[in-house]
């Protein structure tokens, strides 16, 4: 079985500082342990300040066929503000600049601000601005599409009130992105084999916190083998381990499951076999 | 930033790699107990993970280069009368057709090999069938013996496969 991995290229953003990357890199860091979407929204709001200086930022969940943000995650600095202007904000989004310019499609190949697009004046005649921007005070804002991730496509906004993003500050915020990018697909691919395996454990009536759910990988391969009516000298030949190592599995395979004898351990699964 | 990337996606390559080697496992442990099972893969091409039963099952299907979602593999599998035992947002699982190598054969058991049988199924050794029906451990063995040579199996396990549902102790 095979899965494709995420895209490990290199991106050129040559005004990235090695202090950055690195901020960048301990915060990746501490979020690959993640196996719940959920989690990984709010430990990435919790953190990634320390790495970019931005006074709004969003980690936006958007409708799958985008047409509307399913739901959201903003620093906590932005929280109040956000929930208080959310309807406003919502039923204005296709006056968005970035949107209304270059469409979705657009901020998947890089980072976007709204002021490449629009001037000042002409924004804050903008129904977006003046029932939702406006009170917001978050006048610069980047964007950036990161992918499809549980059906769903994943926007990172970051606003600013006082001054526009630099080109160095767009880079990282492109970087921080195109890491979050690979940290998503890879938790996405956890959660979805998690799940998978207590959804099969549990079909054998073993869920997660049983016994079998506590199975190391090794362990498990040499169960199949067994239940498969391979003799314990066959897998361990066949695993590459001794006699005696492959008898230890097996004995604390046994203990776990209060049976006695090998035998015991084959008629287990024969009958929970026939029960399928 | 040369190798700091590379660094950070080797490390998250082999927590997958990790992740996938237990769900390798587990996805054989499925096999031996005759469930096949796909799983979405989660990449933007989409696709299926599956077990040796379930890549056999979706060879067999003339469709299966068509096959895209576990709700078309669902119903392709309910219209061929295939049992479905599990469906949720990322997998199907379904009983497999017996693997060629396991196609049951008609076995001419006596009573006694039947009854043998059936304490075999319960886990018990020969020596316990022994006591059980008041026979000697070796002569329990010759009937294991007759009984394997009858089923073309080699050992009590195997013999246990190709029993299910046919003798009761």
């Amino acid at each position: 079985m095979t899965i494709k991995q995420g895209s490990s290229a290199q991106p050129r953003l040559p005004d990235v500082r090695q202090a950055d990357l690195r901020r960048v890199n301990a915060l990746c860091r501490d979020l690959t342990d993640c196996t719940e979407w959920s989690n990984l929204a709010s430990e990435f709001i919790t953190r990634v300040e320390k790495c970019f200086s931005a006074e709004n930022l969003a980690w936006n969940e958007i409708s799958p066929d985008y047409g509307c943000i399913s739901g959201w995650e903003v620093t906590p600095g932005y929280a109040h503000t956000a929930e208080e202007f959310r309807e406003p904000l919502l039923a204005h989004l296709p006056e968005h600049p970035v949107l209304t310019s270059v469409g979705w499609e657009g901020l998947n190949k890089e980072p976007l601000l709204m002021s490449q697009f629009v001037g000042d004046s002409i924004f804050r005649q903008s129904g977006l601005y003046r029932e939702a921007y406006r009170f917001i005070d978050a006048r610069y804002q980047i964007a950036f599409d990161l992918g499809r991730f549980f059906g769903k496509p994943l926007l990172f906004s970051f606003n600013r009130s006082g001054r526009d993003f630099d080109q160095r500050e767009k880079q990282l915020f492109h970087l921080i992105c195109l890491r979050m990018q690979e940290i998503c697909s890879h938790v996405e691919r956890r959660h979805v084999l998690m799940e998978s395996r207590k959804a099969l454990l549990d079909l054998l009536g073993l869920d997660g916190s049983d016994t079998l759910g506590e199975l190391s990988s090794s362990e498990t391969v040499s169960l199949a083998m067994l239940i498969e009516g391979n003799d314990v000298g066959n897998i361990a030949k066949e695993r590459g381990v001794g006699r005696n190592s492959q008898d230890r599995m097996f004995g604390r395979i046994r203990e776990r499951l209060g049976l006695e004898s090998n035998l015991q351990l084959r008629a287990y699964f024969a009958r929970l076999k026939s029960s399928l | 930033m040369p190798n700091t990337w590379s660094r950070m996606s080797e490390r998250l390559r082999s927590k997958t790699e990790s992740d996938l080697r237990q769900f390798d496992a587990t996805l054989a442990l499925m096999d031996s107990m005759g469930v096949a099972v796909a799983v979405v893969e989660p990449s933007e091409q989409g696709g299926f993970m599956t077990n040796r039963r379930a890549s056999i099952d979706l060879a067999r299907m003339e469709e299966a280069g068509t096959v895209q979602t576990l709700s078309r593999l669902d119903e392709i599998l309910r219209a061929e009368g295939r049992e479905v035992i599990l469906l949720n947002g990322y997998m199907l699982a379904w009983k497999s057709m017996p693997m060629l190598d396991q196609e049951p054969v008609e076995l001419k058991w006596t009573p006694r090999e039947k009854e043998i049988a059936g304490w075999l199924c319960e886990g018990k050794k020969a020596s316990e069938i022994g006591i059980i029906l008041g026979l000697s451990a070796r002569t329990v063995e010759k009937h294991l013996q007759n009984l394997y040579r009858k089923a073309g199996v080699s050992n009590a396990s195997q013999l246990m496969g190709t029993m299910e549902g046919r003798v009761g102790a």
